[in-house]
């Protein structure tokens, strides 16, 4: 019988573009985008073409619905390749600022900045920062092609046997009612800090590149 | 002993008795471990049909290695082609710093504060502003000394009040400290009074510097120079 190692079709094809081919399309724009390198492991965020950030990645893997033996043809992914997300990280909270009624401003005119006030001031301001731990450091977006980007500190491996026993259920739910159909997804590794650094780019509109950095790829002749 | 005649026969002896009883129990075991196999057969087979058809989420590692595609020579030189040269700013929204590189080199490094990310909505009319820091690139518009700045509405809301009619009312000539580098749509990076807040996410989308960091950025920050905000 087949084991766990046999693959029904190739994780990762590669596609009949180069990385800078279509890093170049992205720094046509003045906006930013992601590049995913799976071979250095590394995130970077760029514009025009200049890296401005570089996260090292833990790990980085493709979570999909996969048989007990075997790999679904559907977990495949060509590479290098360019995904738009659609639906961006889930707010975290913003602090809202809502005054109920205005005063007129003519009852306060004629106040100059004093110690006292501009202390209030710092204080009033020092209320309203945003403190980073309160930012998420796991966390998903969709993609336009219906593959979800995952940010978390680890990927789990899975046993055969927690293999095995997700499989069953799956299949006793198989039974009853249709298929969970849960979507593909990229997963990346990273620490808490560097998650909570790019959440804030993770937006509807943001291309990701996913691809060898085209600084370390072979030039080929044209 | 022989059985006297016209009596039943004598029972077999105890010891054919119990080699009998014996076999009996025998084959009975072999039967329960028959039925025992037959039932764990059946339960495995269960279970694996019930895995074949099951599906796992699980993670593969993605392995890209294989992967050589490469890129035309052609498409890395018109890559490096829209790279900064000269001058340019980066700020890193998130960790308050501001950096100004030049030639591809950093020339200074310095605190800064960024959008503190708050939503301010105005009682008249449900209007909202939303305190981000932009992201991606801009260009030094316009470079002022001793800028005066002319409180938008939302500069007064927060406060409490009624933005004011007359325009004398919305002049503030020391908020925005000794220099100015604009970047279009309201965003200006500017001094501060708040130099101790320096390094925190407290602004309206502005990025704010110390003086002497807005002293050095301003003096060799061309116009046009692009800044790149993330």
């Amino acid at each position: 019988m087949a084991l766990a190692g046999a693959l029904a079709a190739p994780l990762v094809a590669a596609s009949t573009r180069g990385t800078a081919e279509l890093e170049l399309s992205l720094a046509r724009k003045p906006d930013l985008y992601i590049l995913i390198d799976p071979v250095a492991r590394t995130l970077e965020v760029k514009a025009r073409g200049l890296s401005l950030d570089t996260i090292g990645l833990a790990d980085i893997a493709l979570l999909s619905e996969q048989p007990l033996f075997g790999r679904s043809k559907n977990s495949s992914i060509r590479l290098p390749v360019v995904w738009t997300i659609a639906h961006g990280v889930p707010g975290h909270g913003r602090q809202m600022i809502a005054p109920s009624k205005l005063r007129a401003y003519s009852e306060t005119r004629g106040e100059a900045a004093t110690p006292e006030s501009l202390a209030a001031a710092s204080a009033e301001a020092k209320k309203h920062e945003r403190e980073s731990g309160e930012l998420p450091t796991r966390f998903h977006a969709e993609f336009e092609n219906g593959w979800y980007l995952q940010v978390q500190q680890s990927i789990a491996a899975s046993s055969f046997w927690h293999r095995l026993q997700a499989t069953v259920s799956d299949g006793w739910h198989r039974l009853f009612r249709p298929p969970r159909g849960r979507p593909p997804a990229l997963a990346l590794a990273m620490s808490a800090d560097d998650a909570r650094s790019i959440q804030h780019l993770i937006r509807p509109g943001m291309k990701i590149l996913i691809g060898p950095d085209p600084a370390n790829e072979d030039a080929g002749g044209h | 002993m022989a059985s006297e005649p016209g009596l039943p026969a004598l029972p077999p002896l105890i010891a054919d008795l119990e080699a009998a009883a014996e076999a009996e129990r025998r084959r009975h075991r072999r039967h329960g471990w028959i039925a025992v196999a037959v039932a764990v057969a059946v339960i495995a087979g269960a279970i694996l049909a019930l895995a074949m058809k099951g599906r796992a989420y699980r993670a593969l590692p993605l392995d890209a290695r294989a992967v050589t595609s490469s890129s035309s020579r052609y498409a890395l030189r018109r890559l490096a082609a829209y790279e900064p040269h000269g001058t340019y700013i980066v700020v890193d929204t998130y960790s308050n710093r501001l950096r100004l590189f030049r030639h591809g080199k950093l020339q200074r490094q310095a605190v800064c504060s960024t959008g503190s990310g708050v939503v301010l909505r105005d009682p008249r009319d449900g209007h909202i502003w939303v305190f981000d820091t932009p992201t991606g690139e801009r260009r030094v518009q316009r470079k002022v000394k001793n800028p005066v700045w002319n409180k938008p509405d939302w500069a007064f809301i927060e406060e409490g009040l009624k933005p004011p009619h007359r325009s004398r009312d919305r002049v503030d000539d020391f908020s925005l400290g000794d220099y100015a580098l604009y970047l279009g749509n309201g965003y200006i990076i500017h001094g501060t009074i708040f130099q101790t807040l320096l390094g925190r996410p407290i602004t309206h989308g502005c990025i704010r510097l110390g003086d002497k960091d807005l002293d050095y950025v301003y003096h060799h920050t061309p116009l046009g120079t692009p800044v790149f905000l993330f």
